[in-house]
Parts: C-alpha cells; sequence; structure tokens
C-alpha cells in the first residue's frame, strides 16, 4: 500500500518550509523562557535571611504526628577577601538552639561557583568540634539543606513562572523551591527524614 | 602455716645474713634495678613477652561504651482508658495542675480536660497510643525528680512531676533522627540499616556519653501492625566474627542495655537489654554496609532474629519550646527549675 502525504510537489515544499520555521521560533521562545528563569547562578553581595524548619514528629506515639517546629536558622553570608574560599555562611539557631546534640552553629566555606568546600560545626563556645562532613551525616540537616542548587528541574509549564523547582535527591524526596530574585531557596521538602524549610 | 614463722628466734636468724648470702641478694637487686633501667627502650623485648591486645587498647568503643548518665525509669502514661493511670485521671497530674490555677484564684485552665479530650481512647486497637516518647525525652534531658513538692497549698508526688514532664515532652521535637518510620506498606521494613545503627551508637553513647532513644519495634514483627515503642539506651557491648567465606564480612553480636517503664507506685529504676545480630562491611567505626541477620547465620547461637525485631529508628530530643495548654512558667514551678535538674 502506498501513503501518499502531499499530494502535490509546491504545497509538499510550502508546508515542510512552514513547518520547520513554526519549530525554530518555537524553540527559540522556549529555550529564551528556559534561560530567562535559571535559577540564579551566583551570590552577588552579603546577604542574611532566615529559614524556619519544620519536623514531621515521627517518634510520636501517635498514628498522624504533627509537625513541630525545630529550628529558626538565621544565615548569614559573607564574602571573604582573604582566606582559601570566597563565601562563608554562618548559621545559628535565632533562640540558640542546638542544630544537632552539642552543636549551636554551623560555618560553611564555599567556592566561587557554590560548591561546599569546606566547613565545622560550633559548640556553644564557638569551637569547631565537628567537621561539616559528620555534621551532614549526624543531623537533621543533609548536605542539600545548605547547597544553592544541584540539578535544574525545567517544565515547560514553569517558562512562564518565577519559581524553579529544584530536585536535590530522587531518592530521599529532597526538593527545593527556588525564585529568581532571592539569595536562597524559599522552601525545602524533604521525605527522607520529614523535612520542612521555609524561607522568611 | 608453720608455727616457726612466728617465733621471733626464727626471724632473728633470717635477718642474721652471711657476707655470701648478702652479695647474692645485692647481685639481683643489681639485675633487676638494671633490667628495669633498660625495660622502656626495649620494645622487642616487651613484645615478645608480655601479651597485647591492640584493638583493644586502640579503640575500645568498637566493643563497649556507656553513656554519663542513666535515663531514670517512669511511666508511659497510655491513652488507653482501660490502662491506668493516666495523666488525665481526676487526682492525677494534669487535675492537679489545674487545683494550683484554682488555688490562686485564677481560672482553670482545663488541662485535665485538654488531656481527657487529646490523650485518650477507649478502641482497643489504639491502646498502644501513649507517651512513651515524652517520657523517654524527659529521662534523657531531665535530672530524676526526687522529691515531692508543694505549690499554692497543692502537693505533687515524685509520679506527679514525672507525669508533667512527660506531657511536656510529648512535644519535643527530635534534634537528630535516623532511620525512618514504618507506617506500612511501601515503607522499608528493613530500616534502619544495621551499618547505620552501628556507627550510631558507637558515636551518641561511646564517644559522645549520650543515651539515644531507639523504637525498639521495628523489622517484619510490625509488619502486620506497624506500632512505635520508644526507650532510652544507655549502655552497648559489640562482639565481632569474621565471615567464613567474605573477608570484609564481620558477623555483629550487639547488646542494648535499656532504661524501662516503671509503674507510678513503685518508681524503682528498671532496665532491659536486647540482643541484635547484624553484619557489616568497612570500618568497625564507621561500617559502609550491613544486613540484620539470625543469631544462627553470625554464628551466635540458636535464638535470635534480627531480621524479625531490630530497632525502627533513632533520635535525640530537643525540649519543647511550648505546649497547647501548660503555661511555661507554671510547668516550670512545678516541675523544678533547678532542684529537680
Amino acid at each position: 500500500m502506498k501513503i501518499i502525504f502531499f499530494k502535490r510537489k509546491k504545497d509538499q515544499h510550502r508546508l515542510t518550509m512552514g513547518l520547520l520555521i513554526a519549530i525554530c521560533l518555537f524553540s527559540g521562545i522556549a529555550g529564551f523562557g528556559i534561560i530567562l528563569n535559571q535559577p540564579a547562578l551566583g551570590w552577588e553581595e552579603t546577604a542574611s535571611w532566615q529559614v524556619k524548619v519544620y519536623q514531621r514528629a515521627d517518634h510520636m506515639m501517635a498514628p498522624n504526628p504533627p509537625w513541630v517546629m525545630i529550628n529558626e536558622l538565621t544565615m548569614n553570608l559573607n564574602r571573604q577577601e582573604s582566606g582559601d574560599y570566597p563565601w562563608c555562611l554562618c548559621v545559628q539557631d535565632k533562640n540558640g538552639y542546638e542544630l544537632c546534640p552539642g552543636i549551636t552553629g554551623l560555618l560553611i566555606y564555599y567556592s566561587e561557583d557554590l560548591e561546599i568546600m569546606e566547613g565545622y560545626g560550633l559548640n556553644p563556645q564557638n569551637q569547631k568540634v565537628m567537621n561539616i562532613g559528620d555534621f551532614f551525616s549526624l543531623s537533621l540537616y543533609g548536605r542539600e539543606f545548605f547547597s544553592p542548587q544541584r540539578k535544574k528541574y525545567h517544565h515547560l509549564i514553569m517558562s512562564v513562572r518565577d519559581r524553579v523547582r529544584v530536585e536535590l535527591s530522587d531518592e530521599k524526596g529532597k526538593t527545593v523551591w527556588w525564585e529568581k530574585d532571592r539569595p536562597w531557596w524559599v522552601i525545602y521538602e524533604s521525605k527522607e527524614p520529614p523535612l520542612k524549610g521555609e524561607l522568611q | 602455716m608453720k608455727r616457726g614463722f612466728l617465733n621471733p628466734k626464727a626471724q632473728v636468724r633470717v635477718i642474721d645474713l652471711s657476707p655470701v648470702s648478702l652479695l647474692f641478694v645485692f647481685s639481683l637487686f643489681l639485675i633487676l634495678f638494671t633490667a628495669f633501667l633498660w625495660y622502656p627502650s626495649s620494645c622487642s623485648f616487651s613484645h615478645a613477652v608480655i601479651p597485647t591486645f591492640p584493638e583493644l587498647q586502640e579503640d575500645s568503643l568498637v566493643y563497649r561504651g556507656e553513656a554519663s548518665t542513666i535515663p531514670w525509669s517512669g511511666w508511659w502514661w497510655p491513652f488507653y482508658d482501660k490502662s491506668p493511670p493516666h495523666l488525665y485521671d481526676p487526682g492525677g497530674p494534669m487535675d492537679k495542675y489545674d487545683r494550683v490555677s484554682l488555688a490562686r484564684g485564677q481560672p482553670n485552665p482545663g488541662a485535665m480536660a485538654w488531656e481527657r479530650k487529646n490523650h485518650y481512647t477507649d478502641k482497643k486497637e489504639e491502646n498502644w497510643f501513649g507517651h512513651c516518647n515524652g517520657w523517654a525525652a524527659a529521662a534523657v534531658l531531665e535530672a530524676k525528680p526526687r522529691s515531692s513538692k508543694e505549690v499554692a497549698g497543692i502537693k505533687f508526688e515524685i509520679n506527679d512531676i514525672m507525669g508533667l514532664l512527660s506531657e511536656w515532652h510529648w512535644w519535643d521535637a527530635a534534634l537528630a533522627f535516623y532511620g525512618s518510620r514504618y507506617y506500612g506498606e511501601g515503607d522499608n521494613i528493613h530500616d534502619i540499616f544495621p551499618h547505620e545503627f552501628h556507627h550510631l551508637i558507637i558515636n551518641y553513647i561511646g564517644e559522645q556519653g549520650l543515651p539515644i532513644i531507639m523504637d525498639i519495634r521495628g523489622g517484619t514483627i510490625e509488619k502486620e501492625d506497624p506500632q512505635v515503642w520508644n526507650y532510652p539506651a544507655y549502655r552497648y557491648q559489640l562482639a565481632y566474627r569474621p565471615d567464613a567465606e567474605d573477608k570484609e564480612k564481620v558477623h555483629v553480636h550487639c547488646r542494648v542495655w535499656f532504661s524501662d517503664f516503671t509503674l507510678p507506685s513503685s518508681l524503682s529504676q528498671k532496665t532491659f537489654t536486647e540482643d541484635y545480630y547484624y553484619w557489616i562491611k568497612g570500618d568497625k567505626r564507621r561500617p559502609t554496609s550491613g544486613q540484620w541477620e539470625t543469631a544462627r547465620e553470625g554464628g551466635w547461637g540458636v535464638s535470635g532474629d534480627s531480621r524479625e525485631s531490630h530497632p525502627d529508628f533513632l533520635w535525640y530530643p530537643q525540649e519543647a519550646k511550648g505546649h497547647p495548654i501548660l503555661n511555661r512558667e507554671q510547668y516550670l514551678e512545678i516541675v523544678g527549675q533547678g532542684e529537680n535538674r
């Protein structure tokens, strides 16, 4: 059986060209939209922000445990003129509560491309008592919580929105919502451990 | 006993040594003294003669550890109306809390009514609901109440104070939480994994000297009926056995000591132990993989199956910042700020 798509040669060329132009235009617009909606790639200035962190209280002896607030984190970002790494993030609970047993503060150093390079957990006397890697493995807060971005996740619908959803860990259900004009993510969600962070 | 030993004359004979004997004693002393001076610089001598246990000397925490404080035993204050005593009982801790306000001419805060409304059940299938997380958190964070107390003419017995502590700490968050709670199908029933568990007990109990709370009802035992039973663990002991076939694999027998519930009428310290069996790979302090197994598989005996029963999750509490009904000042006035902690 022979299938005929176009009856006349002249129409065939015209339609093909039209289709090609349409595809090019659509791709261009979509690509432009996606580029515009990329999360900010860098920190441009010193900043300070607060994050409220909630936890589903799975340890409770009840079938539907409530969400309880665990920390109100104050994060101070500083550009370092000297030192090995250009950015330093200082993290503390607003009320002085612990972030992990024995740890009341964090110092995290980032490279120019915002990768975590080094860091320490601080005790109430501001002494460095824990390596940041140990803190990530022992605390509720994984490395992703303090990483500005890891993997960009785009959807065509998002090309017209300002928020971008970034998946940090498929396995543990860790995601953040990112806004273009913010220096940090606005919502952090984690299935394991069940945690929510909200930028104030 | 020889009679001559106590004879004064016999003692005189021993002291009265000949020059040859004196020379012998002096030579012996000289040899021993020389050996003593030489000993520290002679490693080969010490290793050859004195048996050493390098693993134990290097890192005893991979064998045993104990927290600096032992959490106190207390009651878990069930919600179920057929398992008394409850926090909502007339004459119980919440009722006495209300009476303090009334004695001061203040309106009734309604703590007992709130407890009855929110922490009550008459359903048999909910008979495990209660305050074990509150008691466990209080037992870890607060010193044991040691004496009764009178506030506004209302006498709070030790168990009343423990009850209020358990209610307040019921709202504690988990400052650290390891593993994930098993709610039912779709969740991993083998979690928490034994290499994580192994690392955590060494880190918390051994290195930091902190007790850590465990939901001990994990494993296939809770497949049909997921429940939560929290107990604070304060001591562990570990034994290792290399695998016959896999050189990287080490079988572990872990014994953990827990503080137990005790009825308010007795208030005596009670403890129990649980044995866990698993294998791990990697460093003994920080293993990289592992799996729960039976005692038989590990070569430890015939009874015991940690696939069936092992901790579901581990956590460390952070004191609640508030309570839906209890006023922090009045609560602290009763439970004590200083004298009981």
